[in-house]
């Protein structure tokens, strides 16, 4: 995927969220270097921030997490419950409870997550600024809901942390299949509330295994392992060079490099990136290597994200016999990769959300139509 | 007033300079929460922590690693509940000797 720019319109606005004159002013210079970003509002904390964004409803935020009054998750939530904006949160890099913080976000309804330049870090203010730019494009461009979690906590009430998966309709040409061994998944710009809804569908005693690829900044993927750890049935651990993916437990690819299924065996490997690859862990990369390992015997999904990442990948496996499924544009917060996937020929049945893991579980078998 | 081209090669040059002066402001604004911390060894942190991370991630912006370093550690010390007053006084005296 090359640079992203939106056509030459009015500037969009964004409402900065940041206690740090020097973030907010860095931040304000890098959005409106190229005009199609206007800074309309500051806040210096999260209080300042929700009523800011109520008031003047931008096209998006760029939000802090550590903030004075009301944290930034807190924020998150109160704006996404009042006035849903599409929100990119721009938070230190660090290790530690930030990460998990950062999945919080994610969580709590923020579209994605960018690291603040970090000492010693070789990405120079110049490269700094265009991330934020192209990330700020992509963020603007999602489709966002209301999250009740934030009105469910000014009630005092102990809101579950995603509303429980509904019990939906599998279409009838999902039909079991003999042999499957793995469910693979891809997924960016939305993706882990996606894969969150996925895999909360999916028992604990699954006998396949399953395997993401999530377009992640480096050093988050950990922390998005143990938050989807702590709210699904399944363990999710960070995918190892040279392991074997295990039934009943999901993997994620870990960041900087591509995770390539080896054989049928599941063992996995951790490749470098293939020249010009754009994003790292690549999605393409891994759902070739399943069509070449697993043919049939493997279930490719792609959801939500900008791009064209995985469209060719999940092709590969539907010509070797796999099922596939894609994310309808309803459901996606950037209809990208799977709009991509279906003209590519890639998707045999494209599902909203809610209905991917219901029909995984009966590709599987394991469903029960009523 | 030093600038540090070589960081920002694309932002204007009055960026830069309103980078740094935002940064003396900030530094103004942050150093007494520090210092009041370090003269009560048995108090609260919660400000000095704060301080300590917003500065060092300032600090990268306006092209000071060295003491973008500093205030990590502290910053890190203090979340980890290690002993930080040295690494403390040391970011206080650096911050209070920084010129735009």
């Amino acid at each position: 995927m090359g640079p992203v720019s939106l056509p030459r319109t009015a500037p969009l606005a964004v409402v900065l969220v940041d206690d740090s004159p020097v973030q907010r002013r860095f931040a304000r210079a890098a959005l409106e270097a190229e005009h199609d970003f206007e800074v309309v509002g500051e806040a210096r904390n999260g209080k300042e921030a929700v009523a800011l964004v109520t008031r003047l409803r931008p096209a998006a935020v760029l939000m802090d997490l550590d903030l004075p009054q009301m944290s930034g998750i807190e924020a998150i939530e109160a704006i996404m419950a009042s006035a849903p904006t599409p929100i990119l949160v721009f938070s230190a890099f660090v290790d530690g409870d930030d990460h998990a913080n950062a999945v919080a976000c994610l969580a709590a309804g923020a579209v994605d997550v960018l690291p603040k330049p970090a000492p010693h870090s070789f990405t120079s203010l110049d490269e700094h600024a265009e991330q934020l730019r192209r990330r700020m494009r992509v963020t603007a461009r999602a489709r966002v809901i209301t999250h009740p979690r934030g009105k469910l906590r000014s009630r005092g009430l102990a809101g579950p942390a995603v509303a429980p998966v509904r019990e939906v309709a599998v279409p009838a040409e999902v039909r079991a299949r003999q042999g499957v061994a793995l469910l693979v998944l891809g997924a960016s710009t939305g993706g882990p509330q996606a894969l969150l809804t996925v895999l909360k569908a999916l028992p604990a005693d699954l006998e396949q295994a399953v395997l993401v690829v999530q377009h992640m900044a480096e050093g988050f993927v950990p922390g998005l392992a143990a938050w989807l750890d702590e709210l699904v049935p399944l363990p999710v651990v960070v995918g190892q060079d040279g392991a074997r993916l295990r039934p009943g437990t999901v993997t994620l690819a870990p960041s900087g490099s591509n995770l390539l299924v080896h054989d049928a065996r599941l063992r996995v490997r951790c490749a470098p990136p293939e020249e010009g690859q754009f994003h790292v862990p690549g999605i393409d990369a891994t759902l070739r290597s399943v069509a070449d390992a697993l043919g049939p015997d493997a279930v490719g999904v792609l959801l939500t994200g900008m791009g064209r990442d995985g469209a060719l990948g999940l092709r590969a496996m539907r010509d070797r016999g796999a099922a596939t499924l894609g994310q309808d544009e309803a459901t996606s917060a950037v209809y990208g990769m799977p709009a991509a996937a279906l003209d590519a020929g890639g998707v045999e049945v494209q599902l909203p959300v809610e209905a991917i893991g219901p029909a995984l579980l009966a590709l599987v078998g394991r469903e029960v139509r009523p | 007033m030093a600038v540090h081209p070589a960081r920002a090669r694309s932002l204007p040059a009055d960026v830069l300079v309103s980078l740094r002066l935002a940064f003396g402001a900030e530094r103004d604004e942050r150093l007494p929460a520090l210092r009041a911390a370090l003269q009560d060894p048995t108090g609260p942190t919660g400000e000095a922590r704060r301080a300590a991370h917003s500065l060092a991630s300032s600090a990268v912006v306006v092209g000071e690693p060295r003491l973008a370093e500093i205030a990590r550690d502290v910053e890190e010390r203090l979340d980890a509940d290690l002993p930080w007053h040295e690494q403390g006084r040391h970011l206080a005296d650096v911050l209070a000797s920084w010129a735009p």
